[in-house]
């Protein structure tokens, strides 16, 4: 990185051009009239004298966008300074947007193949105002000017004045946390969408062979099992390894480095990421385990700061899968101000189990009484309905099961202003880190059949853009008011 | 901290409410008695006990059960009949508080107060204008008491 003070962006600058085809983007169903017509005209073997007499209207229309979209281009302006960033758009009605450069929780810089080949870079950044699914600001600048932004950051967060410490995850366990986060659908959603869009360009012949190479393997792998079964089975591994891959390909190279009040996270190969968070936005971390990873004593930690992880398929992650030792000693580098604090409630004694499992319990024996029943009406379908119940349990047994660990580890630590939740929520079990300060409601919810042993359902409110709760069942209500200082009715 | 009820002309308007919706119901009873002929007691002793019901045991317990209390460090909210829920709303994460009236909270002269915190809102429901101005200029920050 240049020095900052050698170069400087507090003068009003242009985005990159490749704005110019963003702007017309908006604009392409403008253009569809006049291809349209023009292929009409070019099938029906008229002269180029007889097209341009009917087509001068279209390339009209089409000239009017083109230069709409590189005045709006002309009329983009940005400029950074010690305050925060101006962004300046409008052709007709001028927009004048300012973010104070502390009200910007997340910085993102995302170079993608595409933009790195003509040196441009999408620069957003999210606040902790509510802006639904898109970021505050999204501007596709040059690639210099987006690392003055950045160096003026580094500047303003005191990235000169102490040690960067930088925690790099093993390649395996970036491996470990693809494969976790590796979901069938995506990757078959993925096939289908590749599938769809090279048949309109290049024939439904791809589609045909993908088909037809689906059905052979399907077939040679057919047992006892249904031959369509084994094709479900074919399309759910395929789609899974495509999604592990691209996975791998969007967490590959990750680094976190924490500098004095920032966190500054690099990932990806093709389309590479920066993300650079202020440690005072940081609204919770969560270290998530499954139930497998919790019998490996494996852990993925997650980071909630407005922003990150929004962008399309990008998971919040802070460390990836990584074992408890290194997961606690990574944590103290990069966020040493949150602190894994102890349970000093729980939900008391095994008869209150009953709480946590009844979800599950009820699913499976739903499950086995629908299965025979059904079976017994219809004995010829017996085969198939028995498989079905089966596959309906499994996910059942394995809800049950990560409610029993969570009975065994649910509960809430404090130390200072610092408080740790332990709960679960479906198949996860969640060890939530987060602030006094960050905590925006503190939910008892009471039915009335807990109303005799006085427990509670515990629901933590923390701070973000959007509605999130963080839920611990079977809590005593004593205990509850006692940990969070509240007054009792 | 003091906890308070709604104004009583919440449960006025909950009874009025429910008259309103009644009226409702006998129509539609009417009509599916005419129409289908159902065994007209069963209809009517149903409507009935659940009228009974909700009249005199489910709406006063409702208001009852609703209290709230505005205190130097928290906003705390109760309610419900059958789940009871109770909301503590830390005041320093307050980002915003309104006040609103529905039509028929406006024939009652009644306010609702909403308190925004990040990401969540918490409703105090049947205040008087008075009391709801008064909490919205004390959240605001525009009355320096501390409690309420």
């Amino acid at each position: 990185m240049k020095n900052p003070k050698t170069r400087d962006i507090s003068n009003f600058r242009h985005t990159h051009p490749v704005t110019i085809i963003r702007n017309m983007w908006k604009l392409v169903f403008a253009l569809l009239i006049p291809v349209a017509r023009g292929l009409w005209t070019a099938m029906s073997r008229e002269s180029f004298r007889d097209w341009l007499s009917t087509a001068y209207f279209d390339i009209l229309v089409l000239l009017i966008v083109v230069g709409v979209a590189c005045l709006r281009w002309h009329e983009q302006l940005f400029r950074m300074d010690e305050k925060g960033l101006l962004i300046q758009t409008g052709l007709i009605r001028k927009k004048n947007f300012f973010i104070e450069n502390n009200n910007i929780s997340t910085l993102i810089s995302d170079r993608p193949l595409h933009l790195r080949i003509i040196g441009a870079v999408r620069l957003t950044g999210d606040t902790n105002a509510a802006a639904g699914r898109n970021a505050d600001f999204d501007i596709t600048v040059w690639k210099k000017d987006a690392e003055i932004v950045f160096d003026k950051r580094c500047e303003l967060y005191g990235c000169e004045d102490e040690e960067k410490k930088t925690y790099k995850p093993h390649s395996l366990y970036l491996a470990l946390f693809s494969a976790l986060l590796s979901n069938s659908l995506t990757g078959a959603l993925l096939i289908s969408t590749f599938l769809s869009q090279s048949g309109a360009i290049l024939g439904r012949q791809l589609e045909g062979m993908f088909m037809q190479g689906l059905s052979d393997i399907s077939q040679v792998l057919a047992g006892w099992v249904p031959p369509i079964l084994t094709f479900l089975a074919v399309i759910i591994v395929i789609g899974w390894l495509i999604a592990f891959v691209q996975n791998l390909l969007r967490y590959m190279l990750f680094s976190a480095s924490r500098i004095k009040k920032a966190l500054s996270l690099d990932l990806g190969i093709l389309a590479k990421r920066t993300y650079f968070m202020l440690t005072d936005k940081i609204n919770y971390i969560d270290i998530r385990q499954g139930m497998f990873t919790k019998l490996f004593r494996i852990s993925t930690t997650y980071i909630y700061c407005a922003g990150y992880g929004k962008d399309g398929g990008t998971s919040p992650v802070l460390i990836p899968s990584s074992s408890r030792g290194e997961t606690l000693s990574a944590l103290k580098t990069l966020c040493p101000e949150r602190k894994i604090c102890p349970r000093k409630i729980k939900p008391g004694k095994f008869r209150n189990i009953w709480g946590f499992v009844w979800l599950p319990a009820l699913l499976l024996a739903g499950d086995a009484l629908l299965g025979i029943a059904m079976s017994r009406i219809l004995p010829r379908w017996g085969a198939a309905i028995n498989f079905a119940a089966l596959m309906f349990s499994s996910p059942c047994v394995w809800m049950f099961a990560v409610k029993i660990m969570d009975f065994f580890s649910a509960g809430v630590g404090r130390e200072g202003d610092e408080f740790t939740l332990y709960y679960s929520s479906a198949f996860s079990l969640h060890t939530v880190l987060i602030a006094k300060s960050k905590i925006t409601e503190i939910q008892i919810q009471q039915s009335i059949f807990k109303r005799r042993a006085n427990r509670c359902k515990l629901i933590v409110h923390s701070y973000s853009e959007k509605r999130k709760a963080h839920t611990l069942r079977n809590m005593y209500i004593p205990d509850v008011r006692e940990i969070f200082g509240l007054n009792a009715f | 901290m003091e906890f308070k009820h709604a104004d009583i002309k919440l449960l006025y308007m909950w009874w009025t409410l429910l008259f309103l919706c009644m009226l409702l119901v006998c129509a539609a009873v009417s009509i599916a008695l005419e129409l289908f002929k159902p065994p007209w007691i069963a209809a009517v002793a149903a409507c009935l006990v659940l009228f009974c019901f909700i009249f005199s045991i489910y709406l006063p317990k409702r208001y009852k059960s609703f209290r709230y209390a505005v205190g130097n460090k928290e906003v705390v909210v109760r309610r419900g009949v059958f789940v009871r829920n109770t909301s503590y709303l830390p005041r320093g994460n307050i980002q915003l508080v309104t006040r609103t009236s529905t039509f028929h909270e406006r024939i009652f002269r009644l306010s609702t107060v909403i308190v925004y915190t990040a990401g969540k809102a918490g409703y105090l429901p049947g205040l008087s204008e008075e009391n709801a101005e008064k909490i919205v200029n004390l959240l605001s920050g525009f009355d320096k008491t501390e409690d309420l």
